[in-house]
């Protein structure tokens, strides 16, 4: 059913008991009117809410609220970081069920309610973006390529020359993300960036130029 | 401004496409105000049995020209029954009334499955326009057109790609998928460089995006996968096959059970587990991919 079918049901439901309401009597029509009226209470203060009676923006900072954006970004920290932009001041309450419910009731009571939203939704847009790659990570991700590519005996050379330094060999496992644990050591970090190497190297190597 | 037109692509099945339309579209409607329509172009059905209940569904393709079926069937009999006011259904998912209001689906059919045989006929390089022609008068009144397409690349599929503005390729890190990542690209690459004839008046189509699923933080071990992929995708993005801003949109869907209890509860993730893991990667993932096809292409 559709909400016009449903308005079109109660337009004809009103006519009939406009109709016959001088007739209508008796206990099992009198319950089910009783029922009928606090279910049209309820449902006209649904209504209203989401029509924006409570002031504009309220109905989408109460999603935004309930959000899963809202679950992994807006700890006691990021409240406290919106209520500062719009009214100046962090939250009084200092659990994070409190504290939201105490900034809902601050925007509804200041109807800031889309400048709210408005300051969520770039909060969250901020949030929800990834550190970037480290500028040298598509180098890092070729150099890879290319000492998977290399004979044994050239490989050799590399690690032996080429590439000495620990710090170095570290960067370019961590660039790549491989597996290798904080305080690996040296020998640690050759065996799995020959692993990985030769490993990227025939999974790729028809693309590489 | 027209909708952007976006399909979701990979001829291997199970990558999470159906997951990524279905999750990114009702984020798009519920969180953002977008109007999304979503076409259902895989026989199996699945993003229409995702946000309809079974016997939604049953009644509404029990005749399939109240289905994608029909654009295809039309141009094969040369008839013109398809409506879309018919065919459509509006605001899904529903319990008896809308969840979501702006959130619309065309659904698919078993029947699908007969096209690629009743098409054989009149196969030609005009038989991949067929959706694009549908679809073309409904641009206006959607933000965005997410097509769920069938895990081939066969003339439906293809029917996508030409309809698409984008393709978006949703993706599993493991090798079965690299492997199969770079002979999906060049065939769609030079699906689109034998249609350039008929593309004159648009903007080349190209895979614009990648969505990683079923991710996992288990010793590396996926991320070693991922980097192999980003490693595949340099290479290829210098050979100019791929969009020059096509990246793997962030985060990575991470696999979570409730996302796959959400297809027995014909939910979007966001009505079923709005707190799951699964609803906050999509949360943050639909913020994304709206600033990469709304900003940054």
């Amino acid at each position: 059913m559709s909400y016009k079918e449903l308005a079109q049901h109660l337009q004809s439901l009103g006519s009939k008991v406009v109709n016959h309401h001088e007739k209508l009597e008796g206990i099992p029509l009198a319950k089910a009117a009783e029922s009928l009226e606090k279910a049209i209470f309820r449902f006209e203060k649904r209504l209203d809410d989401f029509l924006g009676g409570r002031g504009p923006g309220i109905r989408d900072l109460e999603e935004l609220l309930k959000s899963p954006q809202a679950k992994a970004h807006l700890p006691l920290a990021g409240l406290n970081i919106i209520s500062q932009k719009i009214f100046g001041e962090v939250l009084k309450a200092d659990k994070p069920a409190a504290a939201k419910k105490e900034f809902f009731e601050r925007v509804k009571k200041e109807q800031v309610g889309e400048k709210a939203v408005a300051v969520i939704k770039e909060f969250f847009f901020k949030a929800a973006q990834m550190p970037p790659p480290p500028e040298d990570k598509v180098s890092m991700q070729n150099e890879l390529l290319r000492l998977g590519g290399l004979p044994d005996e050239e490989l050799q050379y590399e690690f032996s020359h080429r590439l000495k330094s620990v710090a170095f060999l570290k960067k370019l496992a961590n660039a790549n993300s491989l597996p290798v644990s904080r305080n690996a050591k040296r020998s640690e970090l050759v065996e799995k960036i020959t692993h990985y190497a030769r490993r990227a190297y025939d999974n790729i190597a028809h693309r590489a130029p | 401004m027209p909708g952007r037109v976006i399909a979701f692509v990979n001829f291997k099945g199970g990558v999470g496409k159906t997951a990524n339309v279905v999750n990114i579209g009702a984020c798009l409607a519920k969180y953002h105000g977008k109007k999304v329509l979503i076409v259902d172009l895989d026989a199996q059905s699945n993003s229409s049995l995702w946000l309809m209940q079974p016997e939604d569904w049953r009644r509404q393709t029990e005749n399939p020209a109240r289905s994608v079926y029909q654009i295809f069937h039309d141009k094969i009999r040369g008839t013109k029954l398809f409506d879309f006011e018919r065919a459509i259904v509006r605001a899904v998912p529903r319990r008896e009334f809308p969840l979501i209001a702006s959130l619309d689906l065309l659904p698919a059919v078993i029947e699908l499955i007969r096209i690629e045989q009743e098409i054989q006929p009149i196969r030609s390089l005009s038989s991949y326009q067929i959706l694009y022609h549908a679809l073309k008068p409904q641009l206006q009144a959607y933000d965005y057109i997410f097509l769920d397409c069938p895990p081939n690349l066969y003339t439906i599929t293809r029917n996508a790609l030409f309809a698409a503005d984008f393709v978006v390729v949703p993706y599993i890190p493991d090798f079965l998928s690299l492997s199969g990542f770079e002979i999906l690209v060049d065939q769609i690459y030079d699906f689109y460089r034998r249609m350039g004839g008929f593309l004159t008046a648009r903007q080349k189509p190209q895979i614009a995006a990648f969505i990683i699923n079923h991710f996992a933080v288990h010793a590396n071990v996926f991320e070693a996968g991922v980097n192999e992929f980003e490693i595949a995708l340099n290479q290829i993005q210098k050979s100019g096959k791929v969009h020059p801003q096509a990246t793997c949109l962030k985060p990575f869907i991470r696999f979570n059970v409730h996302v796959a209890e959400s297809t027995s509860e014909h939910l979007p993730i966001f009505l079923h587990k709005p707190n799951s893991i699964g609803a906050q990667d999509y949360a943050d993932l639909t913020q994304n991919f709206i600033h990469h096809f709304e900003v940054t292409l």
